[in-house]
């Protein structure tokens, strides 16, 4: 038992969700995960205290995104705009939700999910997926509504967070 | 309605790369990173040091309803995370309560009833102990269930290290470790050790199941026992070994046809 192992857990809760928090402010997976691991790499140099980890690697997270923004010079868009009109306590369940929603693409059958994909990532239609993979649209339309449905079950799987009553992380 | 629903679903999809956010490798990154001489800060804990501190008997907290938080769940199964970020999946009727200011603060002291799967997270110095009627089960870091009957508390852990006692005993908890079950008789001094009710007595919470040159028929009825239903298979003497993650039984028949090319049978 060391502070090593406390940290790694930590580690292995947060890193998810905090990558796809900073997802939505700098839209690239790779600075994402940069980022994530530059704000844990700072928390253990500062030797912060546990009870508050959550609440201050979210607000690492989310200055040091603010700070790339800025300096990338995005100009017209101002980091307000970008973090939406959620809470904090959203951001942190909507962080939660979307890194279980990854788990569950990234358990779909490939074949499934490369249509999914191709469908949302890539913005094509069914007939041009259709097109592509050489399948029937009523196939490609198929697929897709079944990974969506495995999708939503993952996200309704009713996940509450609780927290203690004083606690007020001041982001 | 839908599209607004649709909204958490839409951007993951979007933004989804087959080889992203890997934890593993990612705190390969991290840890290369950390200072060096942090790591040798290493504070060993004795496990009898765990279990003794703790066998003895005295009620964690006051039930006073003013200072405790409790969660329950109803007729579904409920997913809670509490403020340290432990995980506790709570069986239908089950419910799990916290003194509101102490714990993860003072103490990481639980009480519960029902059956509870938890995964807990690791924090120093502050050991998460947990009420289960009169047994005192103790805990550093792991994935493990608790359930109370009238009978007697049965914990089985998955993966990790829990100590086990009466939280009148005044010795040593028993301490269980990775695929150990125990058993406290209600109004027992000290818990035994049991064989599994079965194979994967904490699927209902993981959706994993593992098996070790499980001969078929017990698979298929320990999949039977987790879902509900029956199974069954005309292919005789085969045996499976593996790991597999599975939501549905259909799931499950899947990988379990695929793995032994046989075909199994829903009834």
């Amino acid at each position: 038992m060391s502070r090593i192992g406390d940290f790694k857990d930590l580690f292995e809760r947060h890193y998810r969700p905090l990558c796809m928090y900073a997802i939505h402010y700098l839209k690239d997976v790779e600075a994402a995960e940069d980022v994530v691991q530059d704000v844990f790499v700072a928390f253990w140099e500062r030797n912060a205290d546990a009870n508050d980890s959550r609440a201050y690697l979210y607000r690492m997270t989310r200055n040091k995104c603010i700070d790339i923004i800025r300096k990338n010079g995005h100009g017209k868009v101002q980091p307000e705009d970008v973090g939406g009109d959620i809470s904090d306590e959203e951001a942190v369940n909507r962080s939660t939700v979307e890194a279980n929603l990854w788990e569950a693409v990234s358990r779909l059958p490939h074949g499934r999910r490369e249509l999914l994909l191709m469908s949302k990532r890539d913005g094509m239609t069914y007939e041009e997926i259709a097109n592509a993979k050489g399948l029937s649209v009523n196939t490609v339309r198929n697929q897709i509504a079944r990974a969506l449905n495995a999708l939503r079950k993952e996200r309704d799987r009713i996940i509450d967070f609780v927290l203690a009553f004083f606690a007020i992380p001041t982001f | 309605m839908k599209e607004i629903q649709d909204e958490h679903l839409n951007f993951v999809a979007r933004h989804f790369e087959p080889g992203a956010l890997r934890t593993r490798e990612a705190w390969r990154r991290v840890k290369k990173r950390l200072t060096s001489t942090r790591f040798n800060y290493g504070y060993i804990l004795a496990v009898s040091a765990v279990a003794a501190a703790l066998a003895i008997g005295v009620f964690l907290f006051n039930s006073d309803s003013h200072s405790s938080t409790t969660v329950s769940a109803g007729t579904v199964a409920r997913t809670v995370i509490l403020p340290d970020n432990t995980i506790a999946v709570l069986a239908p009727e089950s419910s799990v309560s916290f003194h509101q200011k102490r714990f993860a603060h003072k103490d990481r002291d639980v009480r519960m009833t029902g059956k509870v799967y938890f995964d807990v997270s690791r924090r120093e110095y502050l050991p998460f102990r947990i009420e289960a009627s009169d047994a005192l089960v103790t805990v550093l870091g792991t994935h493990f269930q608790v359930t109370v009957t009238e009978d007697a508390t049965l914990v089985d852990v998955v993966e990790g290290k829990v100590s086990l006692a009466a939280s009148s005993a005044l010795s040593e908890g028993l301490v269980l470790t990775d695929e150990m079950h125990a058993e406290l008789l209600r109004g027992a001094p000290a818990p035994s050790l049991v064989s599994a009710g079965s194979l994967n007595p904490a699927a209902w919470a993981t959706h994993r199941f593992i098996y070790n040159d499980t001969p078929l028929e017990d698979v298929l009825e320990d999949l039977g026992a987790c879902f509900g239903c029956k199974l069954t298979c005309d292919a005789i003497g085969r045996r499976l070994t593996g790991e597999f993650r599975a939501d549905t039984v259909r799931e499950a028949i899947t990988v379990v046809e695929d793995a032994l090319g046989v075909k199994i049978d829903l009834l």
